[in-house]
C-alpha cells in the first residue's frame, strides 16, 4: 500500500516468525462499564485461525459489547484486545485492516448500486482501484449476488442486503470476521447459505467470531464456543470439550410398539439411572455418560431386540449452554 | 494484498488524519445529486432567482429606468442577497443528516469500523454538502451575469460575492455537521442549525441596535466610536456581502476610517466558527472518544 513508509524498516507490532501459533484474536480481562452497570467484567477469549467461534449468551450478557469493542467501534474500560499481535485498543486503525465487522443492526446506502456500495467500502479500506475491480466480482460470486452488481441496494431483499453487508465486511480480506447475530431475519435457505459461506471462509484460514441466540445454528457450524453470562465468560472451548459428559441427561427413545415391556431391561443397562414411558408413548431414559457410552447403550438395545425406531438426545451445545448459564443479565 | 503485506501494514502505518476523505466526498456528492430532492432543489432555486430577476426588471421598467446602469447594480444586489439567503436556508437541509442520518439508518458503525478517520469522515461530509451547494449556486451564474450585461457591476464584484457565499456555505454546513454529530436525529440537527443561523442573522442586528442605544445614552449624544459600536455586525452573514456586493458603500456612508472591513473581519469570524464546529464534529464522530458516563451500546 502507498502508506508504507520508505526508508529503514520500523519496528513491527506483528511478529514475523512466531515461535508458536498465536490465536488470531486474543482478549484478556476485558472490562466495559455503562455508568454503574458493568457489561463486561474481565472477559477472556481466544479465537484461532480457520475456526468458526460461536459467542453464546442471553440478551444483555455482553456479546454485542464484546464484539463492538473488538470491532474497534466502542471504547473499553480495561483489558487488552490483540488481533494478530496488533493492539486493537491502542491502534484501532491498524487493527481495522485485519478485521471485518458486521453489526447486528445495519443499514445500507440505498442511493448506491451494489457495485458502488462495495467499491466505496473498498476505497474506504484503502484498496486501490485495480484491487477493487478484482475483489468485487469475487465477493459477489461468494455471496451469490453475481447478477446484482448494477442493482440499486434498496431493491435487494433483506437476505440479499445481509449478504451484501457480509461482502462489505470481507472486501479487504480480513483475517478475523466479527458477525453479530448475522442470521437474524434470514429465512432457512438464507441461513444455510450463510453457514456454507462461513465454512468456506474458515477453510481459507479466516477466523470467524459469530454471536447468535440460535444454538442449533451455531452447533451446525461452530468449531468452538464461548458462553458468556453477566459479562463474564463461563465456558469456552470446542463444543465437545465444554459439553458436560458425566451428568445425567434425558434420552428420548421412540419404539416400534409398546415400550412398557422393555422398561426393566433398559433400566438395568450401564449408565441408565431410570426409565419411564412418557404421555406421548416415548421411552424417557435418564442416562449418564459420554457419546461413546450412549453408542454402546444403543447397540445393546438393538442387539437385545428392542424395536428402537429413533433416539433423540439434547444437542451438546444446548446442554452446555443451559448447564453453564442461569439466564442472568447485567 | 497478501496477508504478510497486510500484517506488516497493520504494524507500521503512517498516520493520515484525513484518510477516507476522497471516497466519502465522492459518495456524498453522488448521493446528493441523485434522487428527486436534487432536481426539485435546482428547479425551486432557479425559479426563485428568475422571479427576483423578473421582479427587479419589471419595477425598473415601470419606474422608467430603462438603460440606467443602476438597474444592473440593483439587479445584482437583489440576486446576491437572495442567493445568500437561499444558501443559509438550504445548507442545513443538505448537511443536517450528515452524521445523524448515518446513525438513523444504522450505517454509522459500518462507516467508523473502516479505516476512515474521524477527520476524513467529517471533512468528506462537509465537502460533499458544500460541493452540492457550489454546483447549485454555479447554476445561477448565467443569471448573475445578466447584471454585468446591464452594466454597473464588474466581474470582480461578482466573483467576490461568490467567494463570500462559498465561505458562508462552509460556515453553515460546518454548523449543521457539528449539530448532526452531536444529536442523534437529523430533524434536531436541522432545528439547531436554523436557530444558530437565525441568531447570526437577526440577533446580531438586534444586539447592535441595543448596544448603539446604550452607548448613545451613555455618551449623551457624543460622537460614537464606529468600530466598537458595530462589533456584532461582523458576525452577521450579510455584512460582508453588503460590503462586497456594493463596492464603496462604506466610504459612501462615512465608515471607512472607523470600521475594519466587514468582509475581512467577518470572514475571519466565520472561518474561525467553522473551524471550531469542525473540531467539535471530529471529536463527536470518533467512536472511541470518552463519553462522560453516557451509555452507548
Amino acid at each position: 500500500m502507498s502508506e508504507i513508509p520508505s526508508g529503514p524498516a520500523m519496528p513491527s507490532a506483528v511478529p514475523t516468525t512466531p515461535a508458536a501459533p498465536t490465536p488470531v484474536l486474543q482478549v484478556r480481562g476485558l472490562v466495559k462499564r455503562y455508568g454503574r452497570v458493568t457489561a463486561l467484567q474481565g472477559a477472556d477469549l481466544d479465537v484461532e485461525a480457520g475456526t468458526i467461534h460461536g459467542l453464546v449468551g442471553t440478551n444483555g450478557a455482553g456479546k454485542t459489547t464484546l464484539l463492538r469493542i473488538v470491532g474497534t467501534v466502542l471504547r473499553a474500560d480495561g483489558g487488552t484486545v490483540s488481533v494478530m499481535g496488533v493492539d486493537a485498543l491502542g491502534k484501532p486503525s491498524s487493527a481495522r485492516l485485519l478485521l471485518g465487522f458486521m453489526p447486528d443492526f445495519f443499514g445500507v446506502y440505498e442511493d448506491l448500486t451494489v457495485y458502488e456500495y462495495l467499491d466505496f467500502f473498498g476505497e474506504a479500506y484503502g484498496l486501490a482501484a485495480p484491487a477493487r475491480a478484482f475483489r468485487i466480482p469475487e465477493l459477489l460470486s461468494l455471496t451469490h449476488l453475481e447478477g446484482k452488481a448494477a442493482s440499486d441496494v434498496q431493491r435487494l431483499s433483506r437476505g440479499m442486503q445481509q449478504r451484501l453487508c457480509l461482502a462489505r465486511a470481507l472486501i479487504h480480506r480480513p483475517r478475523l470476521l466479527l458477525l453479530d447475530e448475522p442470521a437474524g431475519g434470514l429465512d432457512p435457505r438464507g441461513r444455510a447459505e450463510l453457514r456454507d459461506i462461513l465454512k468456506g471462509l474458515a477453510a481459507d484460514g479466516v477466523a470467524v467470531l459469530i454471536s447468535s441466540h440460535i444454538l442449533s445454528e451455531l452447533a451446525d457450524m461452530c468449531t468452538a464456543v464461548t458462553i458468556i453470562e453477566q459479562g463474564s465468560v463461563v465456558a469456552s472451548g470446542s463444543v465437545d470439550t465444554i459439553a458436560p459428559a458425566a451428568r445425567l441427561r434425558s434420552l428420548s427413545a421412540r419404539l416400534a410398539g409398546d415400550p412398557a415391556p422393555w422398561l426393566e431391561f433398559v433400566a438395568a443397562r450401564p449408565g441408565v439411572a431410570g426409565a419411564a414411558v412418557s404421555a406421548t408413548g416415548t421411552l424417557e431414559i435418564r442416562f449418564a455418560g459420554d457419546l461413546a457410552a450412549q453408542a454402546r447403550l444403543v447397540a445393546e438395545l438393538v442387539e437385545a431386540g428392542v424395536p428402537l425406531a429413533a433416539l433423540e438426545a439434547p444437542r451438546a451445545l444446548e446442554e452446555a449452554y443451559f448447564e453453564s448459564t442461569q439466564g442472568l443479565v447485567t | 494484498m497478501s496477508d504478510s503485506v497486510r500484517e506488516r501494514d497493520a504494524g507500521r502505518e503512517r498516520w493520515n488524519p484525513l484518510r477516507g476523505f476522497v471516497p466519502l466526498f465522492r459518495r456524498e456528492l453522488k448521493g446528493q445529486m441523485r434522487g428527486r430532492r436534487a432536481s426539485v432543489t435546482f428547479t425551486v432555486y432557479l425559479a426563485l432567482m428568475v422571479v427576483v430577476l423578473t421582479g427587479v426588471l419589471l419595477v425598473a421598467d415601470s419606474a422608467g429606468s430603462k438603460g440606467d446602469p443602476t438597474v444592473g447594480q440593483v439587479l445584482f444586489i437583489a440576486m446576491a442577497f437572495t442567493q445568500t439567503a437561499l444558501i443559509l436556508l438550504l445548507g442545513p437541509v443538505f448537511a443536517a443528516g450528515a452524521i445523524a442520518g448515518e446513525r438513523e439508518r444504522q450505517t454509522f458503525e459500518t462507516l467508523v469500523s473502516t479505516r476512515m478517520t474521524s477527520g476524513g469522515i467529517v471533512l468528506g461530509k462537509v465537502a460533499g454538502a458544500v460541493g452540492f451547494l457550489v454546483v447549485l449556486t454555479a447554476s445561477s451564474l448565467p443569471l448573475m451575469a445578466l447584471a454585468y450585461v446591464f452594466g454597473g457591476v464588474g466581474p470582480s464584484t461578482i466573483f467576490a460575492v461568490y467567494g463570500w457565499d462559498l465561505l458562508l456555505m462552509i460556515w453553515v454546513v460546518s454548523l449543521a455537521v457539528a449539530a448532526s454529530s452531536l444529536v442523534g436525529r437529523t430533524l434536531w440537527a436541522a432545528v439547531i442549525t436554523y436557530v444558530l443561523v437565525f441568531l447570526a442573522v437577526f440577533m446580531t442586528g438586534f444586539l447592535e441596535v441595543v448596544q448603539m442605544s446604550l452607548r448613545a445614552a451613555a455618551q449623551d449624544g457624543a460622537a460614537q466610536d464606529g468600530a466598537a459600536s458595530l462589533i456584532f455586525l461582523y458576525a452577521n452573514p450579510f455584512s460582508g456581502l453588503w460590503e462586497l456586493a456594493i463596492p464603496g458603500v462604506r466610504e459612501e456612508i462615512g465608515l471607512e476610517v472607523a470600521l475594519k472591513s466587514f468582509a475581512l473581519s467577518g470572514g475571519a469570524w466565520h472561518a474561525a466558527v467553522s473551524a471550531a464546529a469542525l473540531g467539535l464534529a471530529v471529536w463527536a464522530v470518533s467512536p472511541l472518544r470518552r463519553r462522560w458516563g453516557r451509555q452507548n451500546g
